[in-house]
């Protein structure tokens, strides 16, 4: 983590809504390009990554110090994005039969990055969008989160269950007392 | 085609020439945080701190903060589930699930559905690899269940608990409210939570049903309470203050809910709870068990704990306790150190800074490069020390963006303080850590009282009409006897066994665990929360205590779910007695006769090996705690002769003499026989004396006075002709009144702590009973019968234990029902006269040498729970009184 998020999550966890107002500033446009290339609808991302920082805000004095905040802001804003564009149902699912899938964008992607040609690069890009507005919420999300976040398989596997920031143990367990209070002494001993 | 732009690029274009060229959502998500939410409150979570003790605790609870839903007013709740939202139709399992994988078995044991959660539970059985307790452990599985939904969504957890016995890990898994219409679901486990990694099943799959819950199910309903500011509480003195805020009586105990709510203060920004922290006691002060506990942060002012507890062992108010509280303070603090340009696993870099945060010193001892397997992450485990107020400490690699907590270990007796930082690759050269939290100890304790819903003491007791006898698969159950009153229900019942019980010592995994309920005719259930016994291979005699039951309810059956001393499966399994109870008899009911102990020979609580230690060994100090004032006297002269001391044998004085001298409950007074026969109280300062008028009788026989606890009057046995009968005088010597009178021999026990009633013997045709009187009413009942034989016995102070002697030996029993234990064989030559400690903790005797060597009696000290035996050297003599 930058020092200067550090700084910035510490503010904050102060109280002084100042922190909060750096990490605004820092990192809302990326946010903004995460949910948009999820949502497919601009004015939906805007709210999708206010919200996320809304949330931060209220969470902060739970976040752990140690982990970078960008991933985690920007795989919170992904899953919001995601859970939003499931909501609207905005999206056309290509039926059986298209050739359009998420396998289809990631080729294209990669085409994009060695194509030297600008007018090519443009279609290209053009092309990508389109073929990611006939992909699902899910799918898009899978892609952002792939190519964009740069996430590994297994993390966006773990993203997708779970979030290992909060585990609480405890010394006791109903079972093992249950056990010791109701288990009889059968010796007078 | 070689890239000239990776994958990111390419999206942040399409992204960006489709967006505005300014993005400023800062007033917006500003405007939402003054409208919306209140600053800084979070929705339900649970606290983190607890990480570090991950690495050294059995049972986990973990949640995720993302997920769980807002708070919630629920209406019922539900043993092992907790509490849930009976408002609306409730779904279970429609069927009990198991499968099996690699040599390893799930069962889903159980589901509960309502409108806020999905509760599952669960357990895995197999060959999972051993987990050092002291090893980081850094290779667990760290995914969690999923719920996948027929949709194809997936549900994750919202909060989970688990632990493991002989059976297997036992997981409790909570999800997020199913739809009403979705009634299957997939339970997806990526591995087994908190296991170690290796053999653990991967990628389970358990299909799941659920179906509307019978109308049966227990859901018991929960109250709100209310807790008043305590008076005279400053606001601003303390700022943790304790409430309760709900309460539901369970069969076994009680649910209760309590909150610790405190006012910000800029020193510290979190609050936690560890376990070890909360008490609960009786009115008593004995602990309360309790089953199980759950807290959780709802917002940054407060904390709730929910607590499961049994049922307490004495009746009146019971006390929550919280004896100290975690603050998270913010962190401040760095810690430099250098691993070198090739660190090796295994390594250990000596480190000794101190690291200095809001006036609380760490000094960070060494660190060490750990990686547990070829793997398991690589970690940096920074190994601690701090005066005991430092609870937890964690550190993070700043510089190292890959970098993570990776747990640790409180400052505890019971482990290593340490705090480790997890890498993808272990760093080298010069690290700059920073100190990124750090809890401290705040000493309570906080307190908050409250008083169960119990049961009118002046409820008639009830009784079964006659013993009820039943067979089944070869096994024959009697229950003797069952008596419910307003300080509890007792049944007493005998098992015969087709076959020996099983004896095998310790634990077995394949045993029946017996539970034992009475059966209400409102369909409700209550389980025994003690049970003691005695027997032999295939006959064993049980007495059972159930929570005091209201005259509103009546148990129709006794339930028993299998015969201890079997293997599962194995015998009767829930089987039902109908029992029909009748208004017991107001007073003297015939007991049935106790059995008489045969015992085998090394089961007492003190052996003669023990024994012999303790006379071979220099005088030891007494305890701590143990101590108080002691009376006592000999009888080597005829007219006898008294002394006081402290128990060790110091401030020894003599009071002339008399026999039985009795210790007032303040200490300054003393009421014992004198020459003349007659009762005598002087007092110790002042130094006078008075006789208590007719008392001084010819052939007239005065034995030990006791005191009442409040100290205002005087019991004693009178013995004349060939009678003894008890008495009782005021202390001031006036109103001297037979209390129980008889031709047979009544004797005096002991006062009941509120000097309202009184305990005596009653010795007929060999055999003694055991009475208990309200003085006022002159109400009497018949407690126990001793085995015949019985030539010494002494009460405790609170009426609740009675120990007895015989040509066998020394035993204890409760009063409530008789179950006797051998503290001492009857070779050994250990006698009366029996005391016991003013705290009822203790038992005074005497030694008197063996058979080839007798002495002048010493005095000797048995604590009869942990069989702790103190032989004193000094005084010599009978002691006839304990004062604290």
């Amino acid at each position: 983590m930058f020092m200067d998020d550090l700084q910035a999550i510490r503010r904050l966890k102060s109280g002084d809504v100042g922190g909060l107002e750096i990490l605004v500033t820092r990192y809302q446009r990326k946010a903004v390009q995460t949910a948009f290339l999820i949502t497919h609808d601009e004015q939906l991302a805007d709210e999708v990554v206010q919200e996320t920082f809304v949330r931060l805000y209220q969470h902060i004095r739970h976040f752990d110090e140690a982990r970078p905040l960008a991933p985690y802001l920007l795989r919170s804003v992904a899953n919001a994005a995601l859970n939003a564009a499931k909501k609207t149902r905005r999206w056309v699912q290509i039926g059986a039969g298209s050739d359009t899938d998420a396998e289809t964008v990631a080729e294209l992607l990669t085409e994009a990055t060695g194509v030297e040609d600008q007018a090519e690069y443009n279609g290209l890009r053009e092309r990508i969008f389109k073929a990611m507005q006939s992909l699902s919420p899910r799918q898009r999300a899978v892609i952002v989160q792939r190519y964009y976040l740069g996430m590994s398989e297994k993390e966006m596997a773990e993203n997708a269950s779970v979030a290992p920031g909060t585990i609480k143990w405890l010394l006791n367990s109903a079972r093992e007392n249950l056990r010791n209070l109701l288990h009889p002494e059968r010796s007078p001993e | 085609m070689s890239p000239i732009r990776d994958h990111t690029r390419v999206l942040d274009d399409i992204s960006q020439e489709r967006l505005p060229h300014e993005t400023n959502l800062l007033p917006g998500i500003l405007n939402r945080i003054e409208k919306g939410s209140p600053p800084m409150k979070s929705a339900t979570q649970l606290r983190r701190v607890a990480l570090p003790l991950a690495l050294i605790l059995l049972f986990v609870l973990f949640a995720l903060p993302a997920t769980v839903s807002a708070l919630k007013q629920f209406f019922g709740y539900i043993p092992g589930v907790g509490p849930v939202d009976a408002t609306a139709p409730l779904r279970v399992l429609a069927e009990p699930v198991s499968g099996s994988r690699d040599g390893f078995a799930i069962t889903v044991e159980s589901a509960l559905l309502d409108s806020a959660q999905t509760v599952i539970q669960y357990r895995i059985a197999g060959p999972f690899p051993a987990r050092g307790e002291q090893g980081p452990n850094a290779n667990l599985c760290q995914e969690y269940p999923g719920l996948r939904l027929a949709n194809g969504a997936t549900l994750n957890i919202t909060r989970a608990e688990s632990g493991d016995d002989a059976s297997g890990i036992h997981t409790k898994v909570v999800f997020p409210a199913l739809p009403a219409g979705q009634n299957q679901g997939t339970l997806v486990l990526p591995c087994v939570t908190g296991q170690l990694l290796g053999e653990n099943p991967r990628n389970w799959e358990i299909p799941l049903r659920f179906a509307p819950a019978p109308p049966d199910l227990p859901v018991y309903p929960v109250q709100d309470l209310s807790t008043p500011l305590p008076a005279g509480k400053t606001p601003g003195a303390d700022p943790f203050n304790l409430e309760l805020e709900q309460m539901a009586e369970i069969p076994d105990g009680y649910y209760l809910k309590a909150r610790l709510r405190w006012t910000s203060v800029p020193a510290f920004y979190g609050v936690d709870l560890f376990p070890d922290a909360v008490r609960v006691l009786d009115s008593a002060g004995q602990s309360v068990p309790i089953g199980d506990m759950t807290s959780e942060s709802a917002d940054g002012q407060s904390l709730s704990v929910a607590l499961k507890i049994g049922a307490p062992a004495n009746p009146g108010p019971l006390r929550v306790v919280v004896d100290y509280v975690a603050l998270q303070i913010p962190p401040e603090g760095k810690l430099s150190l250098d691993v070198g340009k090739n660190p090796r696993p295994g390594q250990t870099w000596e480190v000794n800074q101190d690291v200095i945060a809001r006036g609380y010193t760490l000094r960070v001892l060494s660190a060490e490069y750990v990686q547990e397997a070829p793997t398991a992450p690589v970690m940096l485990m920074l190994h601690l020390q701090a005066k005991p107020e430092v609870l937890l400490a964690g550190f993070a690699d700043d510089e190292t963006a890959t970098s993570r907590p990776g747990g640790g270990a409180p400052n505890s007796p019971q482990a290593k303080f340490r705090s480790a930082i997890l890498y993808e690759q272990f760093p080298k050269g010069k690290l700059n850590l920073t100190l990124s939290s750090l809890s401290v100890r705040r000493d309570g304790p906080w307190a908050v009282s409250w008083t169960p819903p119990g049961v009118d003491p002046s409820t008639p007791p009830r009784q079964i009409a006659t013993p009820v006898t039943d067979s089944r698969a070869g096994f024959t159950l009697t229950v003797k006897s069952a008596r419910l009153e307003a300080s509890g229900s007792i049944v007493t019942y005998a098992i015969r066994s087709p076959y020996p019980f099983d004896a095998r010592p310790g634990m077995a995994t394949d045993a029946c665990l017996q539970i034992t309920k009475l059966r209400l005719a409102s369909g409700r259930e209550k389980i025994s929360y003690n049970r003691e016994g005695v027997g032999d291979d295939d006959e064993m005699e049980y007495t059972e205590t159930f929570p005091p039951l209201p005259p509103t309810e009546t148990p129709i059956s006794l339930v028993i779910s299998c015969v201890s001393g079997t293997k599962i499966q194995q015998g009767p399994q829930n089987w039902e007695i109908p029992l029909r109870f009748v208004a017991a008899l107001p007073s003297t009911p015939t007991p049935l006769p106790s059995p008489t102990p045969t015992l085998p020979p090394g089961k007492a609580c003190l052996s003669r090996a023990a024994m012999e230690t303790a006379l071979n060994s220099p005088p030891l100090p007494l305890p701590a705690g143990l101590g108080g004032q002691i009376a006592f006297w000999n009888a080597n002269s005829a007219t006898g002769a008294m002394f006081i001391s402290k128990l060790d044998g110091s401030a020894p004085a003599s009071l002339g003499a008399g026999l039985f001298p009795g210790l007032s409950p303040d200490g300054k007074q003393v009421v014992y026989r004198g020459p003349d026969n007659g009762l005598h109280v002087r007092s110790l300062p002042a130094g006078t004396d008075f006789l208590i008028p007719d008392t001084a009788l010819p052939k007239v026989y005065n034995n030990l006075p006791v005191w009442s606890p409040d100290g205002k009057q005087i019991a004693f046995s009178r013995f004349a002709g060939d009678d003894s009968d008890v008495y009782i005088v005021h202390a001031d010597g006036s109103n001297l009144d037979p209390v129980a009178i008889g031709p047979e021999q009544q004797s005096f026990l002991g006062w009941a702590a509120d000097s309202r009633s009184i305990f005596f013997s009653v010795y007929a045709a060999g055999i003694h009973h055991i009475f208990w009187q309200e003085l006022q009413t002159g109400q009497k009942r018949e407690i126990l019968v001793l085995p015949p034989g019985t030539t010494l016995f002494s009460l405790s102070p609170d009426g609740k234990r009675l120990v007895y002697g015989n040509d066998q030996g020394l035993f204890l029993t409760g009063t409530a029902h008789f179950a006797p234990t051998l503290l001492l064989g009857g070779a050994l030559k250990l006698g009366g006269p029996l005391l016991w400690s003013p705290d009822g903790q203790w038992l005074a005797l005497s030694y008197a040498g063996d058979a080839d060597n007798p002495r002048q009696a010493r005095l000797a000290l048995l604590q009869p729970d942990t069989c702790q035996f103190i032989l004193l050297q000094t005084p010599a003599g009978s002691i006839s009184s304990w004062s604290p």
